[in-house]
């Protein structure tokens, strides 16, 4: 049998993207199309007053100007999202069904016209009049400011300011924009706020506290794929939507409750998803709007957004403010810790992270809290993105421990080993696998941490940069995990289909999935296709919380092993089979075919299909498919995957400027299918994060909450010249028999978490600063 | 994108005959136009394409000195031989910008004309005095980081956006126009305004002038020239220095320093090069030249650092010449 399990496979679907012959959402082509250009609004906070068509309406190729007067009322989306079931919408409050206007870019008119060109033109020439324009809230800050006067002491967290601890207001959805902080309705699925042992106590027991406060700027997806949706209404009644999403089967529910059609009338299609980073899990207001459109014209639409759009119109990770407090004993021993959140979200619906979710299940410590808060501003709505909560609160976790070590004179990584969590300290459960301390110190060889000085400012380069050595934990639940389905079909050729209705946003699904097909069928790969992203196949979870691969190859090897059932049975129907008194105990899969253990005795799959049918009723095709579930093991287990980053970085201390030179990434995620995808999300994950540390943030002018840098030249993402020059990633052998039959954990998020603080550690380490603001600034590291 | 006219002028006359029938301007790259054309900064009926004009070649002048065409493009212009040891900067300052597929299409003139990337100037959600004259600056009372530390007025702090401007005016370029009324000269220093009261004049070019040539006189210790640059990022200037000095045993007898990334046009920082001019080329003089003109800046609150990183690059460029020369 061939183990192609672990090793290093290229994408299956490599040649079809370079070629172009992947059909991304914007390149489906219909007979008739129209193409549809929104309108967003240049104010935060009014009404509409008036929309002057007239010039729009004359200009070329203009089909109809569509405007809140023209479209029929949506139906009404749940309001409060949980992020893991993709069937709500990415905001439940649509634009233009009123003349309200809630946010800069919002969609206030809509133009048709033969060319995508002739409605963009046109678009630009809609007047839309305003009044009532009210001065937004436009930042996280200004917020803070106006909300100064709220109080109430937290009843868990001695640490919060008061300013933050507005607990009586449970957020409501249509909260006023007053900077009053209001407890989210969740967290990601869960309670706001955690609490656990004494934290009175616990501070009393530290002999030294620290006390850290903690900002992080709003972050825009920008996926390389801009968002687009074309929507096709069909003769009988049925929609079909090609959209660029990696959660077909949720915007197909959305998009049904939205258009009040029954959810077996919409049909989504989204084969290809170029990037998604948490932006495209579920439906925006711009889909609706299409598929609405193209039912009042009768006509296919579709819709492509700009990149400035983008930045308006399908989310960002909120601003937030942290706040972490940490009590210590002379050996390291924590006895207290908080960590409270302040976030940003729009003043009509919230979204709030898990950001204290690390510092809660990372190190041994009995007293423990966390709150989250959200402040409502007059800007678009926040959601996800690319490791929510845990990607931005590794910050404040793993920069507080650092710190921590500086104050003990203490080795960070000694200090981490001596609270190392042996059980889930949130509630006692024991992990399904947890490597952590050996993710530790194999990270410490490869990058000869030995060699590195306790103390800061010691390392120079022979060109006078500074140079400094950090380190930070990782972890991402991997209890994410979703029930899923998958079909497997067998043609007479000996090549099998794979079918998932998940998603490859770029992460390898595709050869993920084959991989586990062909090593299950023991078939070449190449004779393996993998088909997603269509709500006509099995029911699969979204692209989301690096959930796919425990979730959906379980399906896949379920439905293999029904495929060999059957492929058993009718190979012992063969007319004077070799098998048929054969145990199917005894009979094996090898070498594309069924034989008898230890024996050459048996069929190729093709002989068996070609062979078992009658000669008037041959068989082409043999399907099967299989459903796989977390079991009772997920409650009794903490499932995450663990991981350490250890860098270099070289700072010139007269310009500022400092370069991310060297770098490890150990991991422990349970069994890798492919190692070159899960290596390659690690890589993406760590460069990002150093992009993060370096420049990105989205901007907000304070007068009138529009964003400023919508582009990508003045929106500094990391590329390449960001990059460390020696990258090494090793995932360390880890058997997990709870997770999943392969016993798969998660890769994709966990090159995120702690990629922040290790990169801040070490410019700490060359420069003896702190950065607790990102980003990380020339202006904040000149010395 | 407004529907646009295109015109193909085959010699500079045809060209500017051609401006005077339509609301146009002059397209060679196209790298920098067409970005502000599509969001609307700026609008035109037609565009006068000017690559077929013959423009496109680095001369050497008779008296000594070049003489580069306006449709050179700035990769060829930064890996000219002479270019590259007689004015250095120059070079270096192409060579620190943009992409190389900006610098391969990218001509000179069009360098030279590129529109500021001020973000408020270029979203017309906003309202920006220099493309709405009236309307306010949003800058000045919002998000300034990248804004001007010099030439700024109550009306708008927009910085220049062209680094190879700013080594332009360090080498003392002339610049040679064809317009209605006939062939001009005068020095590219000349070129860009100051916003002043009327940020939305942002060169002293006529209607239907053009630029058909930059010539560079013929200075042999322009040679002995550096180049330190800043940026937040990647592409665009946070502070740009280009300094040339003339120095004799020791002593400094001419020196040249321009600016970048801080002024509203390329910034010939006189102050300084008068505190260098006969002193000697010591670590004061250097310090007290770089402050001269450090104490003009007026920063705001998002580039104040910009006056400490500011000296530290002037001071870094003086120094690398020192340091280069005794090599």
């Amino acid at each position: 049998m061939t183990k192609l399990l672990g090793t290093e496979q290229p994408r299956i679907v490599g040649p079809l993207k370079v070629t172009g012959n992947a059909r991304y959402a914007a390149e489906q082509t219909l007979v008739d199309l129209a193409y549809a250009v929104l309108v967003p609004a240049t104010v935060a906070k009014a009404s509409i007053k008036s929309i002057n068509k007239a010039e729009a309406e004359k200009s070329a190729g203009v089909i109809a100007v569509i405007t809140a007067d023209d479209m029929p009322a949506f139906g009404d989306l749940p309001k409060y999202i949980q992020p893991l079931d993709p069937t709500f919408a990415a905001q439940s409050w649509l634009p233009m069904q009123g003349n309200q206007v809630t946010y800069q870019g919002q969609p206030v008119a809509m133009v048709i016209a033969h060319s995508f060109e002739q409605a963009t033109h046109a678009a630009a020439l809609v007047e839309v009049h305003y009044d009532q324009i009210k001065e937004p809230v436009a930042t996280l800050a200004q917020a803070v400011q106006a909300g100064h006067e709220a109080q109430e002491p937290h009843p868990h967290s001695h640490c919060l300011p008061k300013r933050w601890t507005h607990r009586l207001n449970k957020d409501t959805g249509l909260d006023p924009t007053d900077g009053k902080p209001y407890e989210p309705h969740d967290i990601i699925g869960e309670g706001a706020d955690y609490h656990r042992g004494d934290l009175e106590q616990g501070f009393k027991q530290a002999d030294k506290i620290i006390d850290l406060t903690y900002f992080s700027p709003i972050h825009h997806h920008n996926p390389m794929e801009m968002h687009a949706t074309t929507a096709e209404w069909k003769a009988d009644g049925t929609l079909t939507v090609y959209d660029t999403c990696n959660a077909v089967f949720g915007c197909q529910n959305a998009i049904a409750t939205a258009l009040k059609l029954p959810v077996s009338k919409v049909r989504v299609i989204a084969p290809f998803v170029g990037g998604g980073f948490g932006g495209k899990g579920r439906m925006w207001p711009h889909v609706a709007l299409s598929a609405a459109a193209a039912r009042l014209l009768n006509q296919p639409i579709k819709l492509m957004l700009a990149r400035r759009d983008m930045y308006f119109m399908t989310g960002h990770r909120p601003a937030m403010e942290q706040r972490v407090k940490i009590g210590f004993k002379q050996d390291g021993t924590l006895t207290g810790f908080t960590h409270d959140t302040l976030e940003e979200t729009w003043a009509h619906e919230t979204y709030a992270e898990p950001t204290g979710a690390m510092s809660r299940m990372m190190y041994a410590c009995p007293n423990f809290s966390m709150t989250h808060r959200v402040v409502k501003l007059d800007t678009p709505k926040a959601n996800m993105m690319h490791a929510p909560g845990e990607g931005l609160g590794s910050m404040a976790t793993e920069c507080s421990i650092d710190e921590v070590a500086e104050h003990l004179q203490l080795d960070p990584l000694e200090l981490r080993n001596r609270n190392f969590a042996e059980t889930d300290p949130t509630d006692g459960r024991p992990f399904s696998s947890n490597s952590l301390q050996q993710c530790y110190q194999r990270g410490a060889e490869l990058f000869n941490w030995s060699e590195r000085p306790l103390q800061p400012k010691m390392l120079k380069t022979k060109e006078g940069k500074l140079r400094g050595l950090g380190m930070a934990a990782a972890e991402y639940p991997a209890f994410y995990r979703q029930p899923s389905s998958a079909r497997v079909v067998l043609h007479e050729d000996g090549s099998l289909q794979v079918e998932a209705g998940t998603a490859d946003f770029g992460t390898g699904t595709y050869t993920s999935l084959a991989m586990v097909a062909a090593e299950h069928m023991d078939i070449p790969l190449h004779q393996v296709e993998t088909r997603l992203g269509d709500t006509v196949l099995p029911h699969a979870p979204q692209q989301v919380a690096s959930l796919t691969t425990a979730s959906v190859t379980p399906a896949v090897s379920a439905a293999c092993k029904n495929l060999v059932s059957q492929l058993i049975e009718l190979a012992q129907r063969i007319e004077n089979s070799s098998l048929a008194d054969s145990d199917p105990d005894n009979i094996e899969v090898r070498d594309g075919g069924l034989y008898l253990q230890n024996s050459s005795t048996g069929y190729t799959y093709s002989e068996i299909l070609n062979q078992s049918g009658s000669p008037f009723a041959r068989l082409a095709q043999v399907e099967a498919t299989g459903e796989a579930a977390p079991g009772e093991a997920a409650a009794k287990y903490a499932m995450y995957s663990f991981g350490a980053h250890f860098c270099e970085v070289e700072v010139d201390p007269v310009t500022g400027v400092f370069d991310v030179t060297r770098w490890v990434t150990v991991a422990a995620c349970g069994t890798i299918i492919n190692r070159k995808a899960a290596t390659n999300q690690i890589y993406g994950g760590l460069i990002w994060g150093i992009g993060h540390v370096k420049a990105e943030q989205t901007l907000t002018d304070p007068t009138t909450a529009r964003y400023v840098n919508t582009n990508l030249l003045e929106y500094h993402l990391a590329d390449h010249m960001d990059a460390p020059k020696e990258i090494k990633v090793e995932f360390l052998d880890e058997d997990d028999p709870y997770i999943n039959d392969l016993g798969a954990k998660c890769v994709g998020e966990l090159g995120k978490v702690g990629t922040i603080p290790a990169v801040l550690n070490a410019i700490w380490h060359a420069t003896g600063i702190r950065i607790r603001h990102l980003p990380a600034s020339i202006d904040k590291l000149m010395r | 994108m407004d529907n646009i006219g295109y015109f193909r002028a085959d010699s500079v006359q045809q060209a500017i005959t051609l401006t005077q029938h339509h609301r146009s301007t002059f397209i060679s790259g196209g790298t920098s136009l067409l970005d502000v054309m599509k969001d609307y900064v700026e609008r035109h009926d037609a565009l006068i394409d000017i690559n077929h004009t013959d423009l496109d070649e680095i001369q050497d002048l008779p008296q000594g000195g070049l003489r580069i065409g306006t449709l050179v493009r700035n990769a060829p212009m930064a890996m000219d031989e002479r270019i590259q040891s007689r004015y250095p900067a120059i070079s270096q300052s192409i060579l620190m910008a943009a992409l190389p597929q900006i610098r391969n299409k990218a001509t000179l003139g069009g360098n030279v004309m590129q529109r500021t990337r001020c973000s408020y100037f270029r979203d017309t959600a906003f309202a920006c005095n220099r493309r709405q004259p009236g309307s306010g600056c949003p800058a000045i009372t919002g998000l300034s980081r990248g804004h001007a530390l010099l030439g700024g007025s109550t009306q708008c702090i927009a910085s220049h956006a062209s680094s190879l401007s700013v080594a332009l005016v360090l080498y003392d370029a002339q610049v040679i126009t064809q317009g209605p009324q006939g062939q001009r000269q005068f020095p590219f220093s000349d070129l860009h305004s100051q916003p002043g009261d009327t940020p939305q004049v942002e060169n002293n070019l006529q209607p239907g002038e053009m630029i058909t040539h930059i010539e560079l006189p013929d200075v042999p210790w322009f040679a002995h020239a550096s180049h330190a640059k800043v940026r937040d990022r990647f592409l665009y200037s946070n502070v740009q220095v280009v300094a040339a000095l003339d120095v004799q045993q020791g002593h400094i007898r001419n020196a040249r320093v321009a600016l970048g990334g801080v002024a509203t046009v390329p910034w010939r920082a006189r102050q300084t090069e008068m505190a260098l001019i006969d002193q000697p080329a010591s670590e004061q003089t250097f310090d007290h030249a770089a402050q001269a003109t450090v104490d003009l800046m007026q920063p705001t609150d998002d580039n104040r650092f910009k006056l400490e990183l500011t000296k530290r690059l002037i001071k870094k460029a003086l120094n690398d010449i020192v340091e280069n020369a005794d090599d």
